[in-house]
């Protein structure tokens, strides 16, 4: 499978809406970005609370699981698009995600999202697989989903680019900057291989009907596209 | 453990104790069920107590009567097809589940009294949902999947959607 390149979006579709219109309702997740240190952007689930409270789960960092009200909590630019999920099967996402967000588990930040595949296990709420040293923003949506039988992409079919050992080190740089324990560090280091699943990529594989699910690497690269583009527009860069 | 009465109820049969005597004394309040001992054709109730195990048949008992109510707690919600299907009682639905499998383990979560049962699909359908990741684990899951697809075909709702990811 050859990778086919970055594509010239001059104009984007419109996937996206400011989250603090709060574009969801109790029924449904959203899958919500905004803009991030490393580039790629930062990914988190949107939903409401049984507390009626729309708010964003996301992975901020190395064991820093947040589950953030709209606006106030959440501090930064989001943006967010609906999961086209059907109805039904949409309000038990929403339960199932309530479920996960309650338990406040703690995750490490480790990039080898093959490796974490299945990390929601019966004998805690997380666990990640042997060999696995943690999660991303990214993958964490990817893996609260799958738990709740929507899978949206096909990791096997996920390429190789030069940026991505850039993107790892300097993954690691921050996990020291931040107090990440040696050990951990040591594997994270020990994990990269050359993959990496943008948050970009994971938000437009949910911007994609469900028969297109789950999508392949080449599949998600014009909807990231214009999901960066979109998040661009609504929270423009300081 | 004291044993007011033999009599029998509704049986939970994957309950079984190899020793029941009256030394033992079950810890966590456990609603009345019917245990059987594998030594005997005996059913037993099971009556609240109070008080400390000696060993692992008392435990194990405690142990077994709170994944009951656990179970319980989620089944009551899948067993009664007027059951309310708004979000926020899917959400019970699925923390009772969780919790379950969280406790005990998916092999505790049973869903193999379901198939053929009235049961409200969009609840059992979350639960299906919840424990799809371990559902070679859990007892009875394909067969209920397979009997949700039944229902909720019947009740007029597309299979497609309750069960978006599970067909």
């Amino acid at each position: 499978m050859s990778y086919t390149g970055w594509f010239d979006i001059s104009q984007s579709d419109q996937m996206l809406e400011a989250l603090c219109s709060v574009p969801f309702s109790r029924e449904q997740v959203a899958v919500a970005v905004s803009h991030s240190q490393l580039g790629g952007g930062h990914i988190g689930l949107a939903f409401f609370t049984a507390g009626r409270i729309p708010s964003v789960l996301h992975l901020a960092w190395h064991r820093d699981l947040r589950i953030e009200g709209v606006p106030d909590e959440l501090g930064a630019c989001w943006a967010a698009c609906v999961l086209p999920i059907p109805p039904k099967a949409a309000k038990q996402v929403v339960a199932y995600v309530r479920t996960v967000a309650a338990r406040k588990a703690q995750i490490d930040y480790g990039i080898d999202f093959i490796g974490a595949m299945g990390s929601f296990t019966p004998q805690g709420a997380y666990r990640p697989p042997r060999g696995s040293t943690g999660l991303t923003c990214a993958s964490f949506v990817l893996e609260v989903l799958r738990g709740a039988s929507v899978v949206l992409v096909r990791e096997e079919t996920w390429m190789n680019l030069p940026a991505n050992d850039q993107w790892a080190e300097e993954v690691c740089e921050m996990l020291m900057r931040t107090g990440a324990s040696p050990d951990h560090i040591v594997a994270v280091k020990s994990s990269a291989n050359g993959l990496r699943l943008r948050p970009f990529e994971v938000a437009g594989a949910g911007t994609l009907p469900p028969n297109q699910l789950p999508a392949g690497f080449n599949d998600v690269q014009v909807p990231s596209q214009v999901v960066a583009a979109n998040l661009d527009q609504l929270c423009p860069r300081a | 453990m004291h044993l007011d009465r033999l009599s029998r109820v509704d049986a939970y049969p994957w309950l079984s104790l190899e020793r029941v005597t009256s030394e033992h004394r079950v810890v966590t309040p456990c609603s009345v069920l019917a245990v059987r001992s594998r030594n005997s054709d005996r059913h037993f109730f099971v009556e609240p107590a109070t008080g400390s195990f000696a060993d692992s048949t008392g435990y194990r008992i405690a142990e077994l009567c709170d994944a009951a109510a656990l179970n319980t707690k989620w089944q009551l919600q899948v067993l009664d097809v007027s059951s309310p299907v708004d979000v926020d009682d899917l959400t019970d639905t699925v923390d009772a589940a969780l919790e379950v499998v969280s406790r005990y383990g998916p092999a505790s979560l049973d869903l193999s009294s379901l198939p053929g049962e009235p049961v409200q699909v969009e609840h059992l359908a979350a639960v299906l949902r919840a424990s799809s990741m371990w559902k070679d684990q859990v007892p009875g899951w394909q067969d209920s999947r397979d009997w949700a697809e039944v229902i909720a075909a019947e009740s007029g709702l597309d299979p497609a959607d309750v069960l978006y990811g599970m067909v």
